[in-house]
């Protein structure tokens, strides 16, 4: 929104070649200016970032710490159940305020001067503030109303939380800024409790973007992630297709389970190795569809931190912290259903080998976005070439296409007033 | 036995010794030795050896510590068997693709807690330091203690459960080998 008012970053000047957004010059993976505007236009611009699922923050009381950007924030939910975020900076001398990454608390107490704020982040008390015996304190006109931490504003959809730091008339509201596929795609998975498994978090020594890229990405997936192919497991026949919402900042990409063997396609490839090897323990795939729509993979990426993943049995949020230029963090937040039985969940914990940082299907991706990360040092105005599917970032058919990386370009490029 | 009895590729896993019979000294001595050789098979890249350490229903799990006391049951790495684990060697070898590394296990505080007729359980501390062959450098990957259960075969000592519980839960770029 408004993107097409600002005005091209002073700071941080950028030629985007020829206007083209197949071509990414590599310097947006590497300027630490560029991070800086990051910050300003995208994660406290008129974005929602993901933040928490509400089933890590169940009840009155409860908190998570995260970030936003590399923003510390905090996200709370008050002893009425409603849901709060801020800034976690004490609004005295700028301590870290909530030092725990999940909590059960009714104050929050800066242990510097024990400042103390309640869930909504409304400043509650100021130690010695009438000073003792008559001497020191603050100021008479001090204005407990004035001093609290920075709040953001919260939206949740289907138990996904959501902060900005926009206001209201600058940001769409979360529905229609997540676009109808995405939330027609987080009814389907998110479509009765869930019961959280537990976290992995794996550092990546790379850009954002490049991960942003990667979970756009059909055209890798069978050429990069070999377990399939080496078992006789072969999935690039498989159907499936990308969708973008109107702006095309956020990415659908589904697969069905449904194959079209199309040998021609896969003639000549090395990573075709068909019945070379075969599972001794096949139960490692073993599973049960969640869903009667035969879809059997979902990576939906949604602008700018979050992608939802459902591979298989496995379902998982994963959340992108971009901690510095060259690094960033994935949260990978494992869950199944409340109404799993026994059998189920271990099928779930079971299907963890296959996904993740140590995951056998997966484990390449960050990897993948470290050798881009130190091949791109230098030569900042060479570029990539993105064009498999065409040189436009439409909705796909097919499996072997980069079109929803073009459609992030395109809003990243217009959001960060590249114009070039 | 002598160290070739941790070599040999599929034992029988059954018990054949009541350890309650043996020494405390010996058994820790069992115990210290099972472990020398299965950091050396990791530390020395015979991963096809890595399976054979365990029973054929032997369990192995990586967890973090957060998210058993968060009382989450997600695991790094799970295998229920040592067929799978051998799947995972496989995967490893001709699959997936990664940067060359190695690792260098230090274990350390060698417990044997608990002796159950041919069963001990037995506790560890471990770091494991990984070396990146592009990179060149030895760099801290995991730090954390084992759970292990223990059996007695005709083979020597062999785990019939590993958990490895690590104190960090960030992982560096990827994990590809066990520890």
């Amino acid at each position: 929104m408004n993107s097409q008012m600002l005005d091209p970053p002073a700071e941080a000047p950028l030629q985007w070649p020829q206007r083209e957004e197949m071509r990414v010059p590599y310097r947006v993976f590497t300027d630490p200016a560029i991070f800086e505007l990051e910050q300003q236009r995208l994660f406290r611009g008129p974005h929602w970032s993901y933040a928490a699922l509400e089933a890590e923050i169940p009840e009155p009381n409860d908190f998570k710490s995260t970030h936003i950007g590399d923003t510390p924030i905090v996200v709370t939910r008050d002893k009425d159940g409603a849901l709060h975020a801020w800034v976690n900076r004490c609004a005295h001398r700028g301590a870290l305020v909530c030092r725990d990454r999940l909590g059960k608390t009714e104050q929050f107490t800066c242990v510097y001067h024990q400042w103390a704020y309640n869930a909504s982040g409304s400043l509650a008390s100021v130690p010695f503030r009438r000073g003792v015996a008559g001497q020191g304190g603050m100021p008479a006109d001090f204005d407990m109303h004035a001093h609290g931490l920075t709040k953001l504003r919260v939206a949740s959809y289907r138990g996904l939380i959501f902060v900005t730091f926009a206001a209201e008339d600058r940001v769409e509201p979360l529905p229609q800024y997540l676009g109808a596929d995405a939330c027609a795609m987080l009814d389907r998975i998110f479509n009765r409790p869930i019961r959280l498994l537990g976290d992995e978090r794996q550092v990546m020594h790379g850009n954002w973007k490049l991960y942003s890229e990667n979970t756009r990405d059909a055209y890798h997936g069978s050429l990069l992630h070999l377990f399939h192919a080496t078992f006789g497991l072969y999935r690039a026949s498989q159907k499936g297709g990308s969708v973008m919402d109107a702006t095309r900042r956020h990415s659908l990409l589904t697969a069905t389970k449904e194959e079209s063997q199309d040998q021609q396609a896969l003639a000549g490839l090395r990573t075709y190795q068909s019945g070379q090897f075969s599972l001794e323990d096949p139960s490692l795939l073993a599973g049960r569809p969640d869903f009667n729509d035969g879809i059997s993979l979902v990576i939906l990426a949604i602008f700018p931190n979050l992608i939802v993943q459902q591979i298989a049995n496995s379902l998982v949020v994963r959340h992108m912290l971009p901690r510095s230029v060259g690094e960033m963090e994935l949260v990978w937040t494992y869950f199944g259903y409340a109404d799993d039985s026994e059998e189920m969940e271990g099928i779930r914990l079971k299907q963890m080998n296959l996904v993740g940082p140590g995951g056998l299907i997966s484990m390449e991706d960050g990897e993948a976005v470290e050798l881009v990360h130190e091949a791109i040092v230098r030569d900042g105005d060479k570029t990539s070439y993105i064009a498999m599917g065409g040189k436009k970032g439409e909705p796909q058919n097919n499996l072997v296409n980069e079109a929803p990386i073009i459609g992030f370009w395109n809003y990243y490029r217009k959001a960060m007033g590249f114009t070039g | 036995m002598n160290d070739r009895g941790y070599q040999q590729e599929v034992g029988s896993s059954t018990a054949v010794a009541d350890l309650r019979a043996m020494p405390a000294y010996q058994l820790q001595y069992e115990v210290e030795r099972l472990m020398r050789a299965y950091c050396e098979c990791i530390d020395e890249d015979q991963l096809e050896r890595w399976p054979s350490f365990f029973v054929e229903d032997g369990r192995y799990q990586i967890i973090t510590h957060s998210n058993t006391v968060r009382g989450l049951p997600a695991n790094a790495l799970s295998c229920d068997s040592a067929a799978m684990m051998r799947d995972r060697v496989v995967s490893l070898r001709h699959a997936n693709i990664y940067g060359a590394q190695s690792y260098r296990h230090i274990v350390s505080n060698i417990d044997v807690k608990h002796v159950d007729g041919s069963n001990v359980s037995a506790q560890s501390h471990y770091i494991v330091v990984r070396t990146m062959a592009r990179e060149g450098e030895p760099l801290l990957f995991s730090a954390g203690k084992t759970l292990d259960t223990l059996v007695m075969t005709a083979d020597g000592l062999k785990f019939r459960e590993r958990r490895v519980i690590s104190d960090n839960d960030r992982i560096h770029t990827l994990i590809v080998l066990p520890i």
